[in-house]
């Protein structure tokens, strides 16, 4: 539970802050005091200028107009660095890593204890094993960063900060790829690290974990903050409403899931399921796998990072192959070998990691949508144009912002980048999706767009669709039956309806013996 | 590094009020609380793990290595004789040289292709300062070595790390202007420089042991401790391997990037000098072709184009099966064209080889087996 501590001075004060891009105005005057020993929780939807906020008060970002104080002095960073040198660090989604050095070498990156430019190797491996000490990091400082997983790699930069003595530390969704345990130890080292005096400021798309964590939440929208309350005067439904609508009371109708799933339910087709695998092992696996999917079923698998349920998928894209079992699509036998063979099977494949899997940054929203559907490169300029109508059609019905469709895909928010990527999917109406954590990092309001917009696809029993996300509350919310997934078997099968987030992450994360 | 230890930790909670510019070099003051220095087993077990999978980059070129010599070896019965030897270290010394230059470039994500023009750069700067200034030998070595390396980091280093224009077109430029400007200075012509330290340095040698690769080793020490023991060294590795985070944690990117390309204008120059010796001469083509066959060299040993990764290990054995495997075609008396040939090859299968090493071997193993049961 959440201590409120008395507020003393404010360590850094902002007021009227504004920031333009061009003719965006991505914050339109934010103002706010942080406090030291406080965890301070910023939400907003996607493209509401969470990011933009936090670069500026790291000085990765200058802002248009504004004051800013830090300690009660005049704050005005030139650059990451300068934040840096005066106790503002941000820690960045994509961590700043290298990750061929190793631990050691990472904490104190830039700062390599040395004289005369001479590395003090017995010097530095203390600093660090007492760095990682305080976090209550338990890593070799010898392993290359690179090998960690992501909730380790989190820890590391953490302890750079501590390094630093950093006494701002703000935190741009750190949890949107972890799995459950590892949130919790993060959220317990960011508890540690305010509990020392230091100010922390995190921005999540977990209210749960905000919830959990924070003494006070601030949410944003469209560059406004719109409330910013202690968490023990707020509830999450209140923080939902206003982040959609900007006023604790809204009474729109929930847009998505809620309502499609009970339409779902009925409508199923059992006679002829959409996918069967039977008796499936991947590579470096013992234990087959068995799932059946019906048609108009979303089937949800639950399951710890490494657990095999992403495997599971990208083995069912082509990715990666399977060393032996059967796979039935709509009755037919099914193999991808490759990607390009699952795409003529029609199935669709979405993951979160929209840079490394998804999204060509230098082309447009269109083009990055009529990628899959004009994959030959032997249409015409007619099938062209008609891709581009069906671009923006798909544009506007997932309420992609902004709704430019010639814009470069890079100038949008990451939930909107995520929006594109099912709209290029959709447009070749696939039988079978395959979500592999692909509302990572997406807002409430842009994930039940999404949600509402598969479940309206695979209602009706023309396609099916298996879900894997390291938010378990997700899965309960859009699928209609979970599967969790543990050392590459599956070890629980459950009704959504009948189980709940708990019992789910305590199966998946349980060390017992596999039995299935 | 107990839950006990942790927990007592006290975290130095007055030290951690206030607001204090963290400088650069803080590593004492680091207000951390003294007397729990946590057991370093961990972090030994792990060096260990480490060493060995550094020496898994440059497996494929140290293999080869060990077969060619036991082949040559026991073919060829003029391959251990002490001329033979002599010879191939001689021969080889200039690209032994450049080839450390390289592998800095190459850690730090980005290529040095002015390297054979500097050498004949280097050499012209003999000839000046000895024939024209008449300047004591071993200032005049000393200045052309300064003045590659004074040229390399203002000409590539500055361009590529403060103006940030691409490496490739950058050296590239600077290859066919330097290049250029040696041709219109000595007319294109050979120039003889009559200096007995400079012959020495080339081909003279301390008992049977040639001076050159004395030089080499001691570059190679040099290269050895900037590279592992000194703050430059860890800067060119996180430049290479991820300069996005490297310039958030602070490390002075731009001027490593120029340090880097310095570095490579020395060992040029270096290599230069040695390649004057040999002949007792300047020549406008002393470089040829070096910068491809260095990158074969020092590709073959490990390092990659993507940056960050590299040893002087792996690069001397790099430059080791080049240089043993033209001795033997020589010795075997085949035509020297033979000799691009075969190195081709030997990078082409070396490549292969490190890809299904490192991602297909696995795959290929898979797809055998699925093969066996369908
Ligand atoms: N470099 C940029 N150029 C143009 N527009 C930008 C840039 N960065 C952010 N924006 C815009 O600013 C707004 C806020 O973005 P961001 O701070 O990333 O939102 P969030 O982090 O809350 O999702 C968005 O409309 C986005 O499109
Ligand atoms: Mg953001």
């Amino acid at each position: 539970m959440p201590t409120v501590e008395p507020a003393g001075d404010p360590s850094l004060v902002i007021s009227g802050v504004t920031k333009a891009y061009g003719a965006t105005k991505a914050l339109r005057g934010v103002s706010f005091e942080l406090h030291a020993g406080s965890v301070h929780g910023l939400v907003g939807v996607n493209g509401s200028g969470k990011s933009t906020l936090l670069k500026i008060l790291a000085g990765a970002e200058r802002a248009t107009s504004g004051e800013m104080l830090l300690g009660g002095k005049p704050y005005r960073p030139r650059s990451a660095r300068h934040a840096g040198q005066l106790g503002v660090t941000m820690v960045p989604q994509e961590l700043p890593i290298v990750r061929r050095l190793s631990v050691a070498d990472n904490v104190v990156m830039g700062n390599w204890p040395a004289r005369a430019g001479v590395l003090r190797r017995a010097e530095q491996l203390r600093i660090v094993e007492q760095a990682l000490a305080q976090i209550g990091a338990d890593l070799d400082p010898a392993t290359p960063v690179g090998d960690l997983t992501l909730g380790d790699q989190q820890l590391v930069v953490l302890a750079r900060t501590l390094f630093r003595r950093s006494e701002v530390v703000l935190l741009d969704e750190p949890t949107s790829a972890l799995g459950a345990d590892e949130v919790r130890r993060l959220l317990e080292v960011l508890r540690a690290t305010a509990a020392q005096g230091r100010t922390v400021m995190i921005v999540s798309q977990r209210l749960d974990d905000i919830f959990g964590l924070c003494d006070r939440i601030m949410v944003l929208r469209e560059g406004e903050i719109v409330e910013s309350a202690d968490v023990g005067d707020i509830t999450s439904e209140e923080v939902v409403d206003l982040m959609l609508y900007g006023s604790r009371v809204a009474h729109r109708p929930l847009r998505g899931s809620a309502v499609a799933l009970e339409e779902g339910g009925c409508r199923r087709d059992a006679t002829s399921p959409a996918l069967v695998v039977r008796g499936a092992v991947m590579p470096g696996r013992g234990t087959g796998i068995d799932v059946t999917i019906e048609r108009g079923e979303i089937v949800g698998f639950a399951g710890l990072p490494g657990s095999g349920s992403s495997q599971l998928l990208r083995t069912l894209f082509g990715l990666t192959s399977m060393e032996r079992g059967e796979v039935r699509l709509f009755g037919k036998p099914y193999s991808a070998r490759r990607p390009a063979a699952a795409v003529r099977a029609g199935v669709a494949y979405v993951s979160g990691d929209r840079q490394a899997e998804g999204l060509i940054p230098a082309v447009s929203v269109a083009g990055n949508i009529a990628m899959v559907r004009d994959r030959s490169v032997f249409h015409g300029p007619r099938a062209l144009a008609r891709t581009y109508r069906a671009a923006l059609a798909q544009i506007a019905a997932l309420q992609i912002r902004p709704g430019d469709p010639d814009a470069p895909i890079s100038t949008l928010s990451g939930g909107n980048q995520q929006k594109v990527l099912f709209a290029r999917w959709a447009l070749i109406e696939p039988r079978l999706w395959l979500l592999d954590d692909a509302t990572r990092g997406v807002d409430i309001g842009a994930r039940r767009d999404i949600h509402a917009e598969i479940r309206r696809r695979v209602v009706g029993g023309q396609a099916a669709a298996a879900v894997v996300s390291s938010d378990v509350l997700e899965l309960l919310e859009m699928c209609d039956r979970i599967l969790v997934f543990r050392q590459g078997a599956v070890v629980g099968r459950f009704v959504a309806g009948d189980t709940t987030a708990g019992e789910i992450e305590s199966l998946a994360a349980s060390t017992l013996s596999v039995v299935s | 590094m107990t839950e006990g230890t942790v927990r007592e930790t006290p975290d130095g909670v007055d030290g951690a009020r206030g607001f204090r510019p963290a400088g650069g070099d803080r590593a004492e003051s680091m207000g951390f609380v003294p007397g729990h220095v946590a057991p370093l087993v961990a972090g030994r077990t792990g060096l260990t793990r480490r060493a060995g999978r550094g020496m898994r980059e440059y497996l494929g070129a140290l293999t080869t290595l060990v077969i060619l010599v036991v082949v040559l070896g026991s073919t060829e019965s003029g391959f251990f004789a002490v001329g033979n030897v002599q010879n191939v270290l001689e021969t080889n010394a200039p690209l032994f040289l450049v080839s450390i230059g390289i592998l800095f470039t190459l850690i730090s994500a980005g290529f040095d292709l002015s390297v054979g023009s500097m050498m004949a750069v280097s050499g012209w700067m003999l000839v000046i300062f000895i024939n024209d200034m008449h300047v004591s030998p071993l200032l005049a070595i000393v200045l052309a070595v300064a003045c590659c390396g004074a040229i390399g980091g203002v000409l590539n280093g500055i361009s590529i790390g403060v103006l940030k224009l691409n490496f490739f077109v950058t050296t590239l430029g600077s290859l066919i202007l330097l290049q250029g400007i040696i041709e219109v200075a000595s007319g294109g012509v050979t120039t003889p420089i009559s200096s007995s330290l400079l012959s020495t340095l080339g081909n003279g040698t301390v008992g049977t042991v040639p001076i050159s690769f004395l030089i080499c080793v001691g570059a190679l020490i040099v290269g050895w401790f900037v590279l592992r023991k000194t703050t430059f060294g860890r800067a060119v590795y996180s430049v290479g391997g991820n300069p996005e985070a490297a310039r958030l944690s602070g490390v002075p990117v731009s001027w490593t990037l120029v340090g880097v390309y310095a570095f490579s204008g020395l060992c040029s120059g270096l290599a230069g000098v040695v390649a004057a010796g040999r002949l007792s001469a300047a020549t406008p083509t002393a470089g040829g072709a070096i910068e491809l066959t260095s990158a074969a060299a020092v590709l073959l040993g490990g390092a990659s184009l993507a940056g960050g990764v590299g040893k002087l290990a792996g690069m001397t054995c790099g430059v080791l099966v080049l240089a043993v495997l033209a001795n033997g075609i020589n010795l075997l008396g085949l035509s020297a064209y033979w000799q691009d040939v075969v190195t081709g090859a030997v990078l082409l299968i070396a490549i292969l080889l490190d890809r299904a090493h490192k991602s297909g071997s696995f795959k290929l193993k898979a797809a055998l087996r699925s093969r066996r049961l369908a």
